[in-house]
């Protein structure tokens, strides 16, 4: 004997249509709020520059804000130094910065590197004039966790920071 | 912000590609042209992603892409005018058992695909059929004579 099985929907209330129809619209509200965001560029990536002075230096860093696993994360610092400089420069970088980024290549190459437990230390060649310009070619690394840390970069003179400046880099996923 | 710029011209370029390409449906796809279609999306996505291998692009690119299609099917429902060319139209394929090539060769549709679809409606002879619609979708609407069996049949020639 043959089994009866109703194929059609059930009938759906008209509170139960209003539920529907209100959640699909939460729904595109959630997809136009996370689109909206990408656009602003709050979800990167994002650039920000930041500057300090001190002995007659300027230290000029231009970082990545926000920026996202695998994407390439610029780093440029300039220091400035009025009436020229008179020996090598020597730039100290926040170690954790390192551990988060992929660092290919730095223009113009240091001419000494240390590394020290919290930081790591390069010395570059004088340049002509008053600016030494220095460019990291670097990515986040793939595998980044996100997170929300605080760096920093110094200028060093006799061993001690002369111009220093802390900046916060935001990775998402 | 270029996930969301590139995958909107991508949505574009998609769309405009799908509707210059015709009605087909995936079913009635031959097996190189479902090749092409997966060779297309992922040349697609290397396009909208570019190095940009983040669960946060890959999410901008999806809800990019969805609020786009959204967009897209509220504009036909709400403007009539738009359905036409965003949708496509309907197109009569055969009318009183007579095949229309002109329509076919528009519609790049050989005839056994015509035939095909016949047989799955359950129809053995196109005489015995009214009118033939290819929806837009690509689907096949078949509208066959009430008392068609005892008609005169007669046979279709076949478009080569």
């Amino acid at each position: 004997m043959a089994h009866h099985v109703a194929t059609l929907p059930g009938h759906r209330d008209p509170d139960g249509v209003r539920r529907a129809r209100d959640l699909r619209r939460i729904g595109i509200v959630a997809l136009a709020v996370l689109v909206a965001a990408g656009l602003a560029g709050v979800l990167g990536p994002r650039t920000a520059d930041v500057a300090a002075d001190g002995d007659a230096h300027r230290l000029e860093v231009h970082y990545a804000q926000v920026t996202r696993s695998g994407l390439a994360t610029p780093l440029r610092v300039n220091v400035t130094r009025a009436g020229g400089f008179g020996g090598p420069v020597t730039l100290a970088f926040d170690k954790d910065l390192f551990d988060r980024l992929d660092f290919q290549n730095f223009y113009p190459n240091p001419a000494a590197e240390t590394a020290e437990p919290h930081r790591i230390v390069y010395e570059f060649d004088p340049p002509g004039g008053e600016v030494l310009s220095i460019t990291l070619d670097a990515r986040t690394g793939p595998t980044q966790p996100p997170s929300a840390h605080r760096y920093w970069v110094a200028v060093m003179e006799d061993g001690r920071a002369v111009a220093e400046v802390r900046f916060r880099m935001v990775v998402l996923p | 912000m270029d996930v969301i710029i590139r995958a909107t011209l991508v949505f574009v370029l998609l769309w405009f590609v799908l509707r210059v390409s015709g009605k087909r449906q995936v079913t009635q796809l031959s097996a190189f042209e479902l090749i092409l279609l997966v060779t297309l999306g992922d040349l697609i996505s290397q396009t909208v992603m570019q190095e940009d291998l983040s669960l946060t692009g890959g999410a901008l690119a999806v809800a990019t892409f969805t609020l786009l299609s959204i967009l897209l099917s509220w504009v036909s429902w709400r403007f009539n005018a738009s359905r036409p060319v965003l949708d496509g139209e309907p197109t009569i394929l055969l009318r009183d058992g007579v095949v229309d090539e002109d329509v076919l060769r528009y519609e790049r549709l050989p005839l056994d695909h015509l035939l095909a679809a016949a047989r799955e409606h359950g129809v053995r002879d196109l005489a015995d059929v009214d009118l033939v619609v290819l929806e837009a979708d690509g689907t096949f609407s078949f509208f066959t004579r009430s008392g068609g069996g005892e008609q005169q049949h007669r046979p279709v020639q076949r478009v080569e």
